[in-house]
Protein backbone atom coordinates (compact mmCIF):
# COMPACT_ATOMS: atom_id res chain seq x y z
CA UNK A 1 0.00 0.00 0.00
CA UNK A 2 1.40 3.39 -0.97
CA UNK A 3 0.75 7.10 -0.05
CA UNK A 4 -0.11 9.27 -3.50
CA UNK A 5 1.54 12.78 -3.55
CA UNK A 6 -2.37 13.60 -2.83
CA UNK A 7 -2.08 11.35 0.45
CA UNK A 8 -4.93 9.31 -0.77
CA UNK A 9 -4.07 5.64 -0.03
CA UNK A 10 -3.58 3.54 -3.05
CA UNK A 11 -2.63 -0.34 -2.90
CA UNK A 12 -1.10 -0.46 -6.88
CA UNK A 13 3.03 -0.52 -6.42
CA UNK A 14 4.38 1.67 -8.08
CA UNK A 15 5.60 -0.93 -10.63
CA UNK A 16 1.85 -1.43 -12.15
CA UNK A 17 -0.25 1.46 -13.86
CA UNK A 18 -3.24 0.48 -12.61
CA UNK A 19 -4.96 -2.13 -10.21
CA UNK A 20 -6.19 -3.78 -13.07
CA UNK A 21 -2.95 -4.43 -14.57
CA UNK A 22 -1.16 -5.38 -11.00
CA UNK A 23 -4.34 -7.75 -10.77
CA UNK A 24 -3.56 -9.42 -13.95
CA UNK A 25 0.06 -10.09 -13.41
CA UNK A 26 -0.57 -11.70 -9.94
CA UNK A 27 -3.13 -13.91 -11.44
CA UNK A 28 -0.96 -14.75 -14.41
CA UNK A 29 2.11 -15.57 -11.49
CA UNK A 30 -0.12 -18.12 -9.53
CA UNK A 31 -0.81 -19.75 -12.95
CA UNK A 32 2.89 -20.15 -13.54
CA UNK A 33 3.42 -21.28 -10.70
CA UNK A 34 0.42 -23.53 -10.75
CA UNK A 35 2.09 -24.90 -14.01
CA UNK A 36 5.39 -25.45 -12.57
CA UNK A 37 2.89 -27.45 -9.55
CA UNK A 38 1.57 -29.59 -12.80
CA UNK A 39 5.05 -30.70 -13.35
CA UNK A 40 6.42 -31.07 -9.65
CA UNK A 41 3.35 -33.99 -9.05
CA UNK A 42 3.85 -34.83 -13.06
CA UNK A 43 6.67 -36.40 -11.95
CA UNK A 44 5.47 -38.69 -9.36
CA UNK A 45 2.02 -39.20 -11.57
CA UNK A 46 4.35 -40.36 -14.04
CA UNK A 47 6.40 -43.03 -12.33
CA UNK A 48 3.14 -44.08 -11.23
CA UNK A 49 2.13 -44.76 -14.84
CA UNK A 50 5.16 -46.34 -15.25
CA UNK A 51 4.75 -48.87 -12.56
CA UNK A 52 1.27 -49.45 -12.78
CA UNK A 53 1.38 -50.25 -16.06
CA UNK A 54 4.30 -52.88 -15.30
CA UNK A 55 2.79 -54.31 -12.39
CA UNK A 56 -0.64 -54.19 -12.93
CA UNK A 57 -2.31 -57.09 -10.44
CA UNK A 58 -0.29 -56.37 -8.09
CA UNK A 59 -1.06 -52.47 -7.73
CA UNK A 60 -4.71 -53.33 -7.80
CA UNK A 61 -4.47 -55.93 -4.87
CA UNK A 62 -2.05 -53.23 -2.96
CA UNK A 63 -4.91 -50.56 -3.70
CA UNK A 64 -7.26 -52.95 -1.48
CA UNK A 65 -5.33 -52.39 1.14
CA UNK A 66 -5.99 -48.75 1.23
CA UNK A 67 -9.08 -46.50 3.13
CA UNK A 68 -11.01 -46.23 0.63
CA UNK A 69 -14.24 -44.72 2.82
CA UNK A 70 -11.69 -42.12 4.28
CA UNK A 71 -9.76 -41.56 1.35
CA UNK A 72 -13.58 -41.02 -0.64
CA UNK A 73 -14.80 -38.77 2.78
CA UNK A 74 -11.46 -36.80 2.06
CA UNK A 75 -12.61 -36.26 -1.64
CA UNK A 76 -16.36 -34.94 -0.52
CA UNK A 77 -14.67 -32.70 2.81
CA UNK A 78 -12.18 -30.94 -0.09
CA UNK A 79 -14.60 -30.76 -3.03
CA UNK A 80 -16.80 -28.65 -0.29
CA UNK A 81 -13.97 -26.45 0.55
CA UNK A 82 -13.05 -25.66 -2.87
CA UNK A 83 -17.02 -24.38 -3.12
CA UNK A 84 -16.58 -22.20 0.28
CA UNK A 85 -13.33 -21.31 -1.20
CA UNK A 86 -14.79 -19.79 -4.29
CA UNK A 87 -18.26 -18.12 -2.66
CA UNK A 88 -14.81 -16.46 -0.46
CA UNK A 89 -13.52 -15.02 -3.50
CA UNK A 90 -17.39 -13.89 -4.39
CA UNK A 91 -17.08 -12.28 -0.51
CA UNK A 92 -14.34 -10.53 -0.95
CA UNK A 93 -15.34 -8.82 -4.71
CA UNK A 94 -18.84 -8.07 -2.69
CA UNK A 95 -16.60 -6.07 -0.12
CA UNK A 96 -18.89 -8.72 2.52
CA UNK A 97 -15.96 -8.31 5.43
CA UNK A 98 -18.33 -10.68 7.68
CA UNK A 99 -19.09 -13.44 5.45
CA UNK A 100 -15.78 -13.31 3.93
CA UNK A 101 -13.91 -14.11 7.00
CA UNK A 102 -16.45 -16.68 7.85
CA UNK A 103 -15.56 -18.46 4.39
CA UNK A 104 -11.91 -18.69 5.12
CA UNK A 105 -12.19 -20.02 8.34
CA UNK A 106 -14.70 -23.06 6.73
CA UNK A 107 -12.44 -23.47 4.15
CA UNK A 108 -9.57 -23.47 6.59
CA UNK A 109 -11.13 -26.04 8.95
CA UNK A 110 -12.24 -28.49 6.41
CA UNK A 111 -8.60 -28.40 4.97
CA UNK A 112 -7.83 -29.48 9.12
CA UNK A 113 -10.42 -31.85 8.80
CA UNK A 114 -8.85 -33.54 5.72
CA UNK A 115 -5.70 -33.52 7.96
CA UNK A 116 -7.21 -35.03 10.71
CA UNK A 117 -8.80 -37.78 8.67
CA UNK A 118 -5.17 -38.51 6.35
CA UNK A 119 -3.59 -39.05 9.68
CA UNK A 120 -5.64 -41.38 11.00
CA UNK A 121 -5.39 -43.31 7.59
CA UNK A 122 -1.91 -43.12 7.90
CA UNK A 123 -1.80 -44.74 11.17
CA UNK A 124 -3.81 -47.39 10.09
CA UNK A 125 -0.78 -47.76 7.62
CA UNK A 126 1.58 -47.90 10.01
CA UNK A 127 0.34 -50.18 12.32
CA UNK A 128 -0.72 -52.75 9.43
CA UNK A 129 3.22 -52.52 8.76
CA UNK A 130 2.45 -51.25 4.92
CA UNK A 131 4.97 -48.47 5.54
CA UNK A 132 7.77 -49.42 2.88
CA UNK A 133 11.32 -49.90 4.74
CA UNK A 134 12.11 -52.58 6.68
CA UNK A 135 9.16 -53.47 8.72
CA UNK A 136 6.78 -53.77 5.32
CA UNK A 137 4.74 -56.71 5.42
CA UNK A 138 3.14 -58.56 2.54
CA UNK A 139 1.84 -61.83 2.82
CA UNK A 140 0.49 -61.71 -1.25
CA UNK A 141 2.75 -61.93 -4.09
CA UNK A 142 5.31 -59.40 -5.56
CA UNK A 143 5.99 -58.10 -2.14
CA UNK A 144 8.76 -55.31 -3.99
CA UNK A 145 5.78 -54.31 -6.22
CA UNK A 146 3.65 -53.56 -3.75
CA UNK A 147 6.20 -51.74 -2.15
CA UNK A 148 6.59 -49.73 -5.21
CA UNK A 149 2.95 -49.13 -4.79
CA UNK A 150 2.87 -47.66 -1.29
CA UNK A 151 6.04 -46.32 -1.64
CA UNK A 152 4.25 -44.06 -4.44
CA UNK A 153 1.23 -43.50 -2.35
CA UNK A 154 2.82 -42.01 0.54
CA UNK A 155 4.89 -39.92 -1.56
CA UNK A 156 2.12 -38.83 -3.60
CA UNK A 157 -0.22 -38.20 -0.74
CA UNK A 158 2.17 -37.02 1.67
CA UNK A 159 3.53 -34.41 -1.21
CA UNK A 160 -0.14 -33.51 -1.74
CA UNK A 161 -0.66 -33.12 2.36
CA UNK A 162 2.37 -30.78 2.53
CA UNK A 163 0.53 -28.69 -0.03
CA UNK A 164 -2.92 -29.04 2.15
CA UNK A 165 -1.02 -27.51 5.06
CA UNK A 166 0.57 -24.63 3.04
CA UNK A 167 -3.12 -23.63 2.09
CA UNK A 168 -4.67 -24.21 5.84
CA UNK A 169 -1.44 -21.67 7.30
CA UNK A 170 -2.13 -19.62 4.16
CA UNK A 171 -6.21 -19.41 4.39
CA UNK A 172 -5.60 -18.46 8.37
CA UNK A 173 -3.38 -16.12 7.58
CA UNK A 174 -6.07 -14.54 4.97
CA UNK A 175 -8.76 -14.63 7.37
CA UNK A 176 -7.02 -12.56 10.09
CA UNK A 177 -6.06 -9.64 7.75
CA UNK A 178 -9.62 -9.74 6.20
CA UNK A 179 -11.07 -9.35 9.72
CA UNK A 180 -8.55 -6.52 9.60
CA UNK A 181 -10.55 -5.35 6.39
CA UNK A 182 -7.30 -5.55 4.21
CA UNK A 183 -9.79 -7.53 1.31
CA UNK A 184 -12.72 -4.91 1.54
CA UNK A 185 -11.34 -1.83 1.03
CA UNK A 186 -10.30 -1.49 -2.24
CA UNK A 187 -8.63 -4.74 -3.48
CA UNK A 188 -8.86 -8.57 -3.28
CA UNK A 189 -6.14 -9.77 -5.48
CA UNK A 190 -4.43 -12.08 -2.18
CA UNK A 191 -7.78 -13.73 -1.80
CA UNK A 192 -8.20 -14.72 -5.35
CA UNK A 193 -4.84 -15.89 -6.10
CA UNK A 194 -4.82 -17.66 -2.67
CA UNK A 195 -7.95 -19.48 -3.96
CA UNK A 196 -6.34 -20.90 -7.51
CA UNK A 197 -3.89 -22.64 -5.38
CA UNK A 198 -6.39 -24.18 -2.63
CA UNK A 199 -8.58 -25.34 -5.77
CA UNK A 200 -5.16 -26.98 -7.77
CA UNK A 201 -4.54 -28.60 -4.80
CA UNK A 202 -8.32 -29.94 -4.61
CA UNK A 203 -7.49 -31.00 -8.07
CA UNK A 204 -4.35 -33.09 -7.58
CA UNK A 205 -6.84 -34.87 -4.95
CA UNK A 206 -9.13 -35.60 -7.97
CA UNK A 207 -6.78 -37.74 -9.49
CA UNK A 208 -5.08 -39.29 -6.81
CA UNK A 209 -8.53 -40.81 -5.48
CA UNK A 210 -9.19 -43.12 -8.15
CA UNK A 211 -5.61 -43.98 -8.65
CA UNK A 212 -4.57 -44.69 -5.15
CA UNK A 213 -8.06 -45.85 -3.80
CA UNK A 214 -9.72 -48.01 -6.68
CA UNK A 215 -6.60 -49.51 -8.42
CA UNK A 216 -8.41 -52.66 -10.41
CA UNK A 217 -11.32 -52.57 -8.96
CA UNK A 218 -12.53 -53.71 -5.29
CA UNK B 1 -20.83 -4.23 -10.95
CA UNK B 2 -18.78 -5.66 -13.35
CA UNK B 3 -17.70 -8.63 -11.37
CA UNK B 4 -15.69 -11.85 -12.13
CA UNK B 5 -17.20 -14.29 -9.64
CA UNK B 6 -20.41 -16.00 -10.27
CA UNK B 7 -23.59 -16.08 -8.66
CA UNK B 8 -23.51 -18.41 -5.19
CA UNK B 9 -25.69 -20.76 -7.21
CA UNK B 10 -23.43 -21.62 -9.97
CA UNK B 11 -21.13 -22.88 -7.30
CA UNK B 12 -23.50 -24.78 -5.63
CA UNK B 13 -24.57 -26.28 -8.81
CA UNK B 14 -21.08 -26.94 -9.85
CA UNK B 15 -20.29 -28.82 -6.11
CA UNK B 16 -23.23 -30.61 -6.58
CA UNK B 17 -22.33 -32.06 -9.69
CA UNK B 18 -18.70 -32.55 -8.13
CA UNK B 19 -20.15 -34.81 -5.47
CA UNK B 20 -22.26 -36.88 -7.50
CA UNK B 21 -19.05 -37.41 -10.02
CA UNK B 22 -17.46 -38.61 -6.74
CA UNK B 23 -20.07 -41.28 -5.95
CA UNK B 24 -19.76 -42.12 -9.69
CA UNK B 25 -16.43 -43.35 -9.50
CA UNK B 26 -16.56 -44.50 -6.03
CA UNK B 27 -19.34 -46.84 -7.39
CA UNK B 28 -17.61 -47.59 -10.49
CA UNK B 29 -14.27 -48.71 -8.18
CA UNK B 30 -16.88 -51.51 -7.21
CA UNK B 31 -17.57 -52.66 -10.79
CA UNK B 32 -15.29 -55.18 -12.62
CA UNK B 33 -15.04 -53.15 -16.08
CA UNK B 34 -11.42 -54.37 -16.32
CA UNK B 35 -9.08 -52.33 -18.28
CA UNK B 36 -12.03 -49.89 -18.61
CA UNK B 37 -12.13 -49.35 -14.71
CA UNK B 38 -9.03 -46.88 -15.40
CA UNK B 39 -10.66 -45.49 -18.20
CA UNK B 40 -13.79 -44.42 -16.45
CA UNK B 41 -11.84 -43.16 -13.26
CA UNK B 42 -9.41 -40.74 -15.86
CA UNK B 43 -12.79 -39.63 -17.55
CA UNK B 44 -14.80 -39.02 -14.76
CA UNK B 45 -11.55 -37.19 -12.67
CA UNK B 46 -10.95 -35.20 -15.82
CA UNK B 47 -14.22 -33.94 -15.91
CA UNK B 48 -14.06 -33.34 -12.54
CA UNK B 49 -11.06 -31.35 -12.59
CA UNK B 50 -12.54 -29.24 -15.89
CA UNK B 51 -15.15 -28.36 -14.03
CA UNK B 52 -13.31 -26.64 -10.91
CA UNK B 53 -10.99 -25.02 -13.82
CA UNK B 54 -13.36 -23.54 -15.57
CA UNK B 55 -15.98 -22.35 -12.95
CA UNK B 56 -13.84 -22.14 -9.46
CA UNK B 57 -10.97 -20.54 -10.58
CA UNK B 58 -12.86 -18.70 -13.38
CA UNK B 59 -10.49 -19.82 -16.42
CA UNK B 60 -14.09 -19.64 -17.84
CA UNK B 61 -14.32 -15.88 -18.73
CA UNK B 62 -10.61 -15.25 -18.13
CA UNK B 63 -8.42 -13.50 -20.23
CA UNK B 64 -6.51 -15.49 -23.10
CA UNK B 65 -3.62 -14.96 -21.65
CA UNK B 66 -4.38 -16.83 -18.03
CA UNK B 67 -5.62 -19.38 -20.53
CA UNK B 68 -1.77 -19.94 -22.29
CA UNK B 69 -0.75 -20.08 -19.09
CA UNK B 70 -2.91 -22.59 -18.22
CA UNK B 71 -2.59 -24.33 -21.41
CA UNK B 72 1.46 -24.53 -21.07
CA UNK B 73 1.17 -26.97 -17.68
CA UNK B 74 -0.84 -29.49 -19.44
CA UNK B 75 0.86 -29.25 -22.69
CA UNK B 76 4.59 -29.90 -20.96
CA UNK B 77 3.06 -32.21 -18.81
CA UNK B 78 1.70 -34.18 -21.83
CA UNK B 79 5.35 -33.71 -23.14
CA UNK B 80 6.77 -35.75 -20.44
CA UNK B 81 4.51 -38.33 -20.41
CA UNK B 82 4.39 -38.95 -24.14
CA UNK B 83 7.99 -39.33 -24.29
CA UNK B 84 8.51 -41.51 -21.16
CA UNK B 85 5.68 -43.89 -22.04
CA UNK B 86 6.57 -43.52 -25.73
CA UNK B 87 9.81 -45.92 -24.13
CA UNK B 88 8.81 -47.75 -21.74
CA UNK B 89 5.86 -48.80 -24.19
CA UNK B 90 7.72 -49.33 -27.30
CA UNK B 91 10.72 -51.67 -25.70
CA UNK B 92 8.87 -54.92 -27.14
CA UNK B 93 8.61 -53.33 -30.74
CA UNK B 94 12.20 -54.07 -32.42
CA UNK B 95 11.98 -58.05 -31.54
CA UNK B 96 15.44 -59.42 -30.21
CA UNK B 97 17.19 -61.99 -33.05
CA UNK B 98 16.66 -65.66 -32.41
CA UNK B 99 19.58 -66.66 -30.70
CA UNK B 100 19.01 -63.91 -28.03
CA UNK B 101 14.89 -65.02 -27.32
CA UNK B 102 14.00 -62.34 -23.78
CA UNK B 103 11.38 -64.19 -21.82
CA UNK B 104 8.07 -62.00 -22.76
CA UNK B 105 8.13 -60.91 -18.85
CA UNK B 106 11.08 -58.81 -19.81
CA UNK B 107 9.21 -57.39 -23.09
CA UNK B 108 8.25 -54.00 -20.86
CA UNK B 109 11.60 -53.58 -19.67
CA UNK B 110 11.09 -54.67 -16.15
CA UNK B 111 13.97 -53.78 -13.86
Amino acid sequence: MNVTSTGATSFVHEQFDDIEQQRNAAQLGMWIFLATEVLFFGGLFLGYTVYRSLYPDTFAAASHHTEVVLGGTNTAVLLFSSALMALAVRAAEFKNRKQLVWLLLGTAFLGIVFMAIKGVEYHKDFVEYLVPGSHFEWHEANRSHAEIFFWLYFAMTGLHAIHVTVGIFVLLTLAVLAWLGKFTAGHHTPVEVAGLYWHFVDIVWIFLFPLMYLAGHR
Amino acid sequence: METSTHSPKVYWTICAALMMLLALTWSIGYVNLGSFNLVVALAISISKALLVALFFMHIKGSSRLLHLAATAGIIWLLILFSLTLGDYFTRNFLQPTSSHKVPPEQFHGAP
